[in-house]
C-alpha cells in the first residue's frame, strides 16, 4: 500500500490531448507539485507541461502506475508492469463490471495477483496523499489536513473535494476506489488507521460486498480513530428471497445501521453532516459526559440550541449552589445564573472566558453562542475562548452568527482549534454524536 | 452435525415445531414443556403428564401456516375435550391439503399472556448471519418497531438491541405494570445467537411469539428453516 500513498515515481498512461483523463492527472500532478517523478506515457510524441511523453516504460522505474486507457488494452499493460515488477497500480477506466463486463474484470484481477500487484479501480476518480504531493486524480486538488476520505462513487467524491475547497477544508488522502476489483474498503481503513496523517476517516459506500471483512477491519481501527460513513440507499426496500418474518422485515438499510453501530462506526445523513462531525471529532475525538454547558449573549438561539440538545439526549443541567455563587461574584446582579448562562449586554470578551473556565468544573463540554451587537467585538471573544481552551480541559464548542458578521472571528476560533458552527442545533447534533461515540472507547 | 437437523435435511424438510423446541431446549432457551401426539389414544393419561388447559397444534413438514389450516386450538380444558380437538385438527388438516404428510399434534400447557416480543435469525448475503429484535403484534408488523445486528452478538449488543426500540418503555413496565425480565430476554438473544452460529445449516429462525414475564419468559412458537 506504501507504493500507493508514497511512490517515488508515477507513470501516467492515456491520452495526454489537452481534456482528455491522461492530460488532467498529469496537470493535476505537476501543478500540485508532486515530489518525485512524473513520466507521461502515450503514443502522441512531444511534451507535456515540461515533461517528455514517452512511448512506453522500458527504461524506466516505475514504484506507482496510473492507467486511464481503453478497457480492453488493460489486460496486456497489467501483464507488461507486473513483469517489470511494478507493485501498483490506479485504473481509472471504465468499461468493467459496473457495465456487465465480470469477466474482464475478473481477468485483471487474476493477472495482478499473478504479479503480486495490488490495485485500486477501475472504474475510479483515482487517489491523492496531500502529505506527498500526490494528486493523481481527475479531480480537483484536496488541500492539506486531517482528514482522510475514500468513496465508491467518483463523483461524489469530486463534488465533496470542491465543496471542501470552499469551506477550506482539508484532507490528508483521497481515494475514489471504484469497483474495488482489488484493494476494499477494508484495506484502505487498516492503511489509514496507521497513516500519521489521518485523525479522522470518512467513507461514502454504496454497498459493501465483503460486509464481515470490512466490520472486522472496523471494530479494530476504530480504538484508533474514528469512522464516519455516509451510506447511500436509505429508503431501498428490503427485497429479499425469504420466507420467514425474519427475512421480511430485514431491510438493507437497517442491516447496515446495525453493522455500523456494532462496529462504532458513526453513520450521517449526508456530506454537510460528514464535514461538520469531522471539524468536532479533528479537535474532540471525545466528550466524557453528557452536560453541557450552553454560554450566550442571546436568548433566542441559546433556547434552540438547547431544545436540540434536549431532543438528543443531552442535558442541559442546572449548575450547583457553590457554582452559582462563585458566578455571582464575577457577574452583574441580573444576570442569570442558571443553564443556559445567559450573558446579556455583559457578553464581553473577559465574561464569555471567566465563565467558561468556572463551569468548566461541573459539565462535559461546552457551547458559546454569540450573536454580534453594536458594542462587542466578536473577534476578542473568539481570541478570549480560543486562549482559555487548553486551561479548560473540556471541548469547546461555538455558534457564532451570523455570516460575514464574524467571519472574522470564525478564522480566530479555528486558530485555536475551535469548531464553529452556523447554527446551535446542528454543534448540537455534533456534540451527541461525538458523545454516544465516546462511550465505546 | 446435529441429528435433528441430519435427518430433516435427509427427508428435504425444515425442522416440525417439536425438532425446534427441542434445540432450543438443549439450549438453556425455555419453551413450554410438550408432547408430539401421534393418535388418538396416545391422549389417555395426558393430564398426569401435562398441566390443563393446553394448546394443541398440528405438526406437519408441509402446512406452514397452521392457523390457516385450522391447526391451531387453544384452552383446552381435559383429556376428553382434546380427543375431540385432536380429531377436528387431523380433519381440518387433511382438508386444507390432501398430500400433507402429517406427523401428529403437538400438546403443551397454555402459557398465560405475557408481553409479546419476536427473535429471528436470518443469513445477509453480505454481512452472514444477523438476528433481529422486537416487541410482537402490531409493533412489529405496523410499526416495524425492531432492531438488528450482526453475529457473533456481544454482551453489549444483545443489552443495545432491546434498548434501542422504541417500544422499550413497554418492557420496563406501563400502566400500572412491573417491569418485565430484561435479562432473560438478553439471555435469550446471546443463546440463540450461539445455537445459530452452532449449527450453521439453518438459515433462518422465527421465535414469535415470545411471552416474556416479570421473571422469566416461554417461547411459544419456533419456526427453523434449513
Amino acid at each position: 500500500m506504501k507504493n500507493f500513498f508514497n511512490p517515488r515515481s508515477v507513470a501516467i498512461f492515456g491520452s495526454m490531448k489537452e481534456g482528455k483523463t491522461g492530460f488532467e492527472i498529469v496537470k493535476n500532478m505537476v501543478e500540485g507539485e508532486f515530489k518525485g517523478d512524473i513520466y507521461p506515457i502515450s503514443q502522441s510524441e512531444g511534451q507535456i507541461f515540461g515533461l517528455d511523453i514517452y512511448p512506453d516504460f522500458k527504461n524506466l522505474d516505475i514504484d506507482l502506475a496510473i492507467i486511464a486507457i481503453p478497457s480492453q488494452l488493460i489486460p496486456s499493460l497489467l501483464e507488461d508492469l507486473g513483469s517489470r515488477g511494478v507493485k501498483s497500480a490506479v485504473i481509472i477506466s471504465a468499461g468493467f463490471s459496473e457495465v456487465g463486463n465480470f469477466k474482464e474484470e475478473k481477468d485483471i484481477k487474476n493477472i495482478a495477483e499473478k504479479h503480486r500487484m495490488r490495485i485500486i479501480g477501475p472504474n475510479c476518480a483515482g487517489i491523492m496523499n496531500t502529505e506527498s504531493n500526490l494528486f493523481a486524480s481527475i479531480e480537483v486538488r484536496a488541500l492539506p489536513g486531517n482528514t482522510a476520505f475514500i468513496t465508491q462513487s467518483g463523483a461524489l467524491g469530486g463534488a465533496v473535494l470542491m465543496m471542501a475547497e470552499e469551506l477550506d477544508f482539508g484532507f490528508s488522502k483521497f481515494v475514489s476506489y471504484g469497483n474495488r476489483c482489488d484493494v476494499d474498503e477494508a484495506d484502505l481503513i487498516s492503511y489509514l488507521q496507521n497513516d500519521h496523517q489521518t485523525q479522522v476517516i470518512t467513507i461514502y459506500i454504496e454497498g459493501l460486498t465483503e460486509g464481515k471483512k470490512f466490520l472486522r477491519q472496523a471494530k479494530k481501527t476504530v480504538l484508533k480513530k474514528p469512522i464516519i460513513a455516509i451510506k447511500a440507499g436509505k429508503h431501498e426496500a428490503g427485497m429479499r428471497a425469504t420466507s420467514s418474518h425474519t427475512g421480511s422485515l430485514a431491510g438493507e438499510d437497517k442491516i447496515y445501521d446495525a453493522a455500523f453501530r456494532q462496529a462504532g462506526i458513526l453513520r450521517v445523513e449526508g456530506v454537510e453532516e460528514m464535514f461538520d462531525l469531522c471539524r468536532g471529532l479533528i479537535y474532540y475525538p471525545k466528550i466524557k459526559g453528557n452536560k453541557i454547558g450552553v454560554i450566550t449573549n442571546s436568548g433566542g438561539p441559546a433556547v434552540l440550541a438547547t431544545d436540540k440538545l434536549e431532543e438528543l439526549g443531552l442535558m442541559v443541567s442546572e449548575p450547583s449552589e457553590s457554582l452559582k455563587n462563585k458566578l455571582k461574584k464575577i457577574l452583574p446582579p441580573h444576570v442569570s445564573l442558571g443553564n443556559p448562562f445567559d450573558l446579556l449586554a455583559y457578553g464581553g470578551a473577559d465574561n464569555f472566558a471567566r465563565v467558561s473556565e468556572i463551569i468548566s468544573s461541573e459539565y462535559d463540554a461546552i457551547l458559546a453562542i454569540f450573536v454580534p451587537t453594536a458594542s462587542m467585538d466578536s473577534t476578542e471573544i473568539a481570541t478570549a475562548l480560543g486562549k482559555i481552551k487548553e486551561e479548560v480541559k473540556i471541548p469547546i464548542f461555538a455558534n457564532f452568527m451570523a455570516g460575514r458578521l464574524v467571519k472574522e472571528a470564525i478564522g480566530e476560533l479555528k486558530k485555536y482549534g475551535i469548531p464553529n458552527y452556523e447554527t446551535g442545533e446542528r454543534c448540537a447534533r455534533v456534540i451527541q454524536k461525538i458523545y454516544k461515540n465516546s462511550r465505546y472507547k | 452435525m446435529h441429528t435433528i437437523i441430519q435427518k430433516a435435511k435427509k427427508e428435504k424438510r425444515s425442522l416440525l415445531e417439536t425438532e425446534a423446541k427441542e434445540l432450543l431446549k438443549e439450549y438453556g432457551i425455555p419453551v413450554p414443556d410438550f408432547r408430539l401426539i401421534k393418535s388418538e389414544e396416545e391422549i389417555t393419561g395426558l393430564a398426569k403428564e401435562i398441566n390443563f388447559p393446553i394448546t394443541m397444534k398440528i405438526v406437519s413438514p408441509d402446512i406452514i401456516h397452521k392457523t390457516d389450516a385450522g391447526g391451531v386450538k387453544i384452552n383446552i380444558k381435559d383429556e376428553k375435550e382434546a380427543r375431540i380437538v385432536y380429531q377436528e385438527i387431523i380433519f381440518e388438516a387433511k382438508k386444507y391439503n390432501k398430500k400433507a404428510k402429517i406427523s401428529g399434534v403437538i400438546v403443551y400447557p397454555t402459557v398465560p399472556q405475557g408481553t409479546e416480543i419476536i427473535i429471528g435469525i436470518m443469513k445477509d448475503p453480505h454481512f452472514g448471519p444477523v438476528i433481529m429484535f422486537g416487541l410482537g403484534g402490531i409493533f412489529v408488523e405496523v410499526l416495524k418497531d425492531i432492531s438488528f445486528r450482526i453475529l457473533p452478538l456481544e454482551e453489549r449488543d444483545a443489552g443495545e438491541m432491546i434498548n434501542e426500540i422504541k417500544g422499550f418503555k413497554i418492557l420496563k413496565g406501563v400502566r400500572g405494570e412491573g417491569p418485565k425480565d430484561i435479562k432473560a430476554i438478553k439471555n435469550l438473544l446471546l443463546k440463540i445467537s450461539q445455537l445459530a452460529l452452532e449449527n450453521p445449516e439453518i438459515s433462518e429462525i422465527d421465535l414469535n411469539p415470545v411471552f416474556v414475564f416479570e421473571k422469566g419468559l416461554q417461547v411459544i412458537d419456533a419456526r427453523m428453516i434449513l
